[in-house]
């Protein structure tokens, strides 16, 4: 490939990786459960993707590229905390204010809440599946985690968003309960 | 019966289901249990609005604006930057050859969303007369015909290219000069990377007057692309 279409190729890419600001802040907040450093991680993520897009050989991979820079990012924090944190569950949600109060939003702020209540691990995987609609396979290779693990943190979450989900409505009779709540590292 | 199902149909399955993972036989029997088992639908359902609640817990969350962030450090000049470094490192990456390897096959580049036709990088590599003709003509040419509209032409060698722009190499060294006095809209730029291979080498390298060298061909025209400028090599000229 010629130098120029490189460059060609790095400019193009560009625009794409602008781009998805918005649906990295979504993962990422998902994912660390604050405003702030969620824009803070997409915009590490996204300058290091503008100046590593060179390296990137498939576009077509470019999505799981920017999750999977994001994620490295994001480990980078949790490594960077001070070593008395909890890197599981000490993140504080967005917290409802003056302007959460209709129902739709409640429901917003009770799911961040309950998300953020998850462990870290299955919050990643929960965020890439149902935000973005990875596949299991991708998840894997964004994580650099087996399919297994995938799979398994993947119910794990979605029993915990049950659990905390339903504390509020109805508890789920004996038989559907599953196993409690169970965190994964 | 039921009880039964639910052993067999784990929440790993069933979330697998939900998420279209499963094969189509796999797929096609959790279908065919739902129908007689209602914990089943029931367990799918409650999974399925997890992922349902997800989308409306953050599918309208947005990125604050930059306004809102105080703790930003100018993010999009960081990425402005993080391209012009990644084009650098593009451009370190594949070393060498550099320009010279740049345009083997792509004689010319025109970045529709950004390229400004009246913003002309030419460049040339290779020393043959006709080329630095070529050049020279339609630098000419272009600058004379469009003078009024704010044109502006940028003239980068490399390689052997170079020799357009040496005194006592360049067959057209009075014409190179007397262009670069008479348009003060086009500058020539000789490649630093190429007058270091040629010192090397043991060569003196003295260029005509007015000829910029601080920078490497690929660097500036890297510039020029990200500016908007169009590029163009001494190859496509012919076609114009």
């Amino acid at each position: 490939m010629g130098l120029i279409n490189c460059i060609t190729n790095c400019v193009s890419m560009q625009p794409r990786i602008a781009a998805s600001r918005e649906r990295l802040y979504r993962v990422a907040l998902a994912w660390c459960g604050d405003g702030m450093l969620a824009d803070d991680l997409v915009q590490e993520t996204l300058s290091l993707a503008l100046q590593k897009v060179h390296q990137l050989r498939d576009k077509e991979r470019l999505n799981a590229w920017l999750y999977s820079i994001l994620n490295n990012r994001w480990k980078q924090y949790l490594r960077s905390r001070r070593p008395h944190e909890d890197l599981d569950d000490d993140r504080a949600c967005d917290l409802p204010g003056p302007e959460l109060m209709i129902d739709r939003l409640e429901i917003v702020s009770r799911v961040r809440t309950a998300v953020a209540a998850l462990p870290v691990e299955q919050r990643k995987v929960l965020a890439l599946v149902d935000l973005e609609d990875f596949s299991y396979n991708d998840v894997a290779e964004i994580l650099e985690i087996p399919v297994g693990t995938v799979m398994s943190r993947l119910h794990r979450a979605r029993k915990g968003l049950v659990k905390l989900l339903d504390t509020e409505e109805n508890a789920p009779s004996a038989d559907q309960a599953g196993p409690s709540l169970v965190r994964v590292k | 019966m039921n009880a039964i199902e639910n052993e067999i149909w784990d929440d790993a399955t069933l979330s697998a289901y939900i998420d279209g993972e499963l094969d189509a036989a796999r797929q096609n029997a959790v279908l065919a249990a739902m129908e007689h088992n209602k914990v089943l639908s029931d367990r799918i359902c409650r999974l399925r609005r997890t992922k349902d609640l997800m989308r409306t817990g953050y599918g309208s969350a947005m990125p604050p604006k930059q306004s809102e962030h105080p703790r930003h450090k100018a993010p999009w000049r960081k990425l402005r930057s993080g391209l012009a470094a990644s084009l650098v490192a593009l451009a370190i990456g594949l070393g060498g050859g550099l320009v010279g390897y740049v345009c083997a096959k792509h004689n010319d580049v025109t970045m529709a969303h950004v390229s400004d036709p009246n913003r002309v990088v030419l460049h040339i590599d290779d020393s043959k007369p006709e080329h630095f003709e070529r050049l020279l003509d339609y630098a000419e040419h272009f600058l004379q015909e469009n003078r009024d509209k704010g044109v502006q032409v940028d003239v980068v060698a490399n390689s052997s290219g170079l020799d357009l722009l040496r005194t006592g190499h360049s067959p057209y060294e009075a014409r190179v000069k007397a262009l670069a006095e008479k348009y003060h809209n086009l500058q020539f730029i000789a490649c630093m990377n190429a007058i270091r291979h040629l010192k090397r080498a043991g060569q003196d390298v003295n260029l005509i007057d007015d000829v910029h060298s601080d920078e490497t061909a690929v660097d500036h025209i890297v510039k020029r692309l990200q500016q908007g400028w169009t590029y163009r090599k001494v190859g496509s000229l012919s076609d114009i």
